[in-house]
């Protein structure tokens, strides 16, 4: 059930992969053709979840991409984010990330609703909204995650 | 007053409010007392200890050096449940033979009259009419099945909502030990390619079970395998060693491994609970706290038991 799927386009220097579904222990990582690319976006939007095995392979994977070329993480999803902030290696050191989501949870109707967040060049400044408004019931909705744990990640970059 | 100090009184109660022959069996120890100097002294080895405000990393470094297998936080709302499975434990193993996860849940589910007639009389009267959901397993071609039953179990637990992902890939995480670590010493290193199929004989199956603590809404995340060949101390010492050297440097490349899994694993639990059937079963507890923000509590108590 793992992530045997991903979009890869290419687009003058850069090579655009789609992540989709599971990272986990039946992922098949593609093989890149990187000759004259120079950045590679790496979209989660459809990325289900990963796993330790995921985490594992994903790293090793990382590692056949030349240092000289300019990673971007985008979309990334709530469960990425707890993994990055637990293994710093899942994104490697000058990587940029682009977005990534909040997730809020409303208390009345039991709902989580997640919220993407994106860069404006740099994270230095950024705070996420605490509060909102359910979007299926109006009620308070608050942030649901350990802010000090959750944006551990954003001090390196 | 001090952590140290807040924690001395801490156990001067139970010493004073504890049954004297319950008590008398086992050293409490202070953790915020004892982390630096005199960890690793073997008059610990039947202890309880006790400690206030230390992140997962610290909690991780005093279970591997001190080789205490019962480490509780005193701020935990449920305490004295965790007081009372150490001291079972340790004064009365055998109890975890049988179902490891179903006597551990009698504790854990107990009422307050039912923890206190233990504490106080020594009378262990635990219910054991538990009503958890089971998902067992013997195929790595299960896990679909396995992950979308606890999925669709949880959407009937309030307040779960916010936590599927979680306790999904934490079911998941059990999964694949118990699948491709579990059976390793017993049938050699052939499974531990996890992109290779694993079939475990149906005398073999593993088993996932969840159970939900209305009153104090917890769910409850256990998995146990009929292999029996995991460590405790020597797991807790492969975590560990993810927060100290980073779980990058820790990750074996060439084959699985549990380091990185369970420490995922900790991370997003309150409670750890690990109980060993040296081969026979082993079973791996953990909880959530189901009123908490995702992400995981760093108030987390742990427990070790190996037979
Ligand atoms: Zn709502």
């Amino acid at each position: 059930m793992g992530a045997k799927k991903y979009g890869v386009i290419k687009y003058e220097d850069t090579l655009l992969i789609s992540v989709v579904g599971q990272l986990d222990e039946d992922s098949v990582f593609p093989t890149l053709e990187l000759s004259g690319i120079k950045i590679v976006e790496l979209d989660f939007e459809n990325m289900a979840m990963i796993n330790s095995c995921g985490i594992r392979d994903w790293i090793a994977w990382l590692r056949e991409i030349p240092e000289k070329i300019q990673l971007i993480y985008k979309s990334c999803p709530v469960n990425l984010i707890d993994q990055i902030n637990m293994v710093e290696g899942l994104v490697r050191t000058g990587s940029e990330i682009r977005s990534f989501y909040v997730p809020y949870y409303c208390e009345a109707c039991d709902f989580i609703s997640n919220h993407i967040v994106t860069s404006a060049g740099s994270w230095k400044n950024f705070r996420p909204a605490e509060l909102g408004k359910c979007q299926k019931c109006g009620q308070n909705v608050e942030i649901d995650v350990i802010e000090s744990k959750y944006f551990k990640f954003l001090k390196r970059f | 007053m001090s952590r140290r100090l807040v924690v001395e009184n801490f156990i001067k109660e139970v010493g004073s409010n504890v049954l004297k022959r319950i008590v008398d069996k086992v050293t409490l120890v202070n953790v915020n007392n004892v982390f630096s100097d005199k960890i690793g002294d073997t008059k610990y080895f039947d202890a309880i200890s006790f400690y206030q405000a230390m992140d997962d990393h610290e909690v991780m470094a005093f279970a591997s050096h001190s080789k205490i297998n019962h480490i509780l936080n005193i701020e935990d709302p449920i305490v004295v449940k965790h007081l009372v499975l150490s001291f079972l434990m340790i004064t009365q193993s055998q109890i975890f033979h049988t179902d490891p996860f179903a006597a551990i849940m009698s504790i854990f589910l107990a009422d307050e009259r039912a923890i206190d007639r233990f504490l106080t009389k020594g009378e262990a009267d635990f219910p054991d009419d538990l009503s958890s959901l089971r998902v067992s397993f013997c195929s790595s071609s299960d896990k679909e099945d396995v992950l979308e039953t606890v999925s669709e179990a949880l959407n009937e637990i309030p307040g779960a909502s916010r936590h599927r992902s979680e306790i999904v890939l934490m079911v998941d995480e059990l999964f694949t030990n118990a699948l491709y670590n579990a059976p390793t010493t017993l049938m050699g290193n052939i499974s531990k390619d996890r992109k290779n199929m694993v079939v475990l004989g149906s005398a073999r199956e593993a088993v996932v079970q969840i159970a939900y603590d209305k009153k104090l809404k917890r769910v409850y995340i256990g998995c146990t395998d009929l292999f029996g060949t995991l460590a405790p101390n020597a797991l807790i010492d492969k975590v560990y060693q993810t927060y100290n050297k980073g779980v990058e440097s820790s990750i074996s490349f060439a084959c699985g491994g549990a380091g990185i899994g369970v420490r995922l694993l900790f991370e997003k639990a309150e409670s750890m609970s690990i109980c060993v059937q040296k081969e026979e079963k082993s079973c791996l507890i953990f909880s959530i706290d189901l009123s908490q923000k995702q992400g995981g509590v760093s108030k987390k108590s742990l427990h070790l038991l190996q037979v």
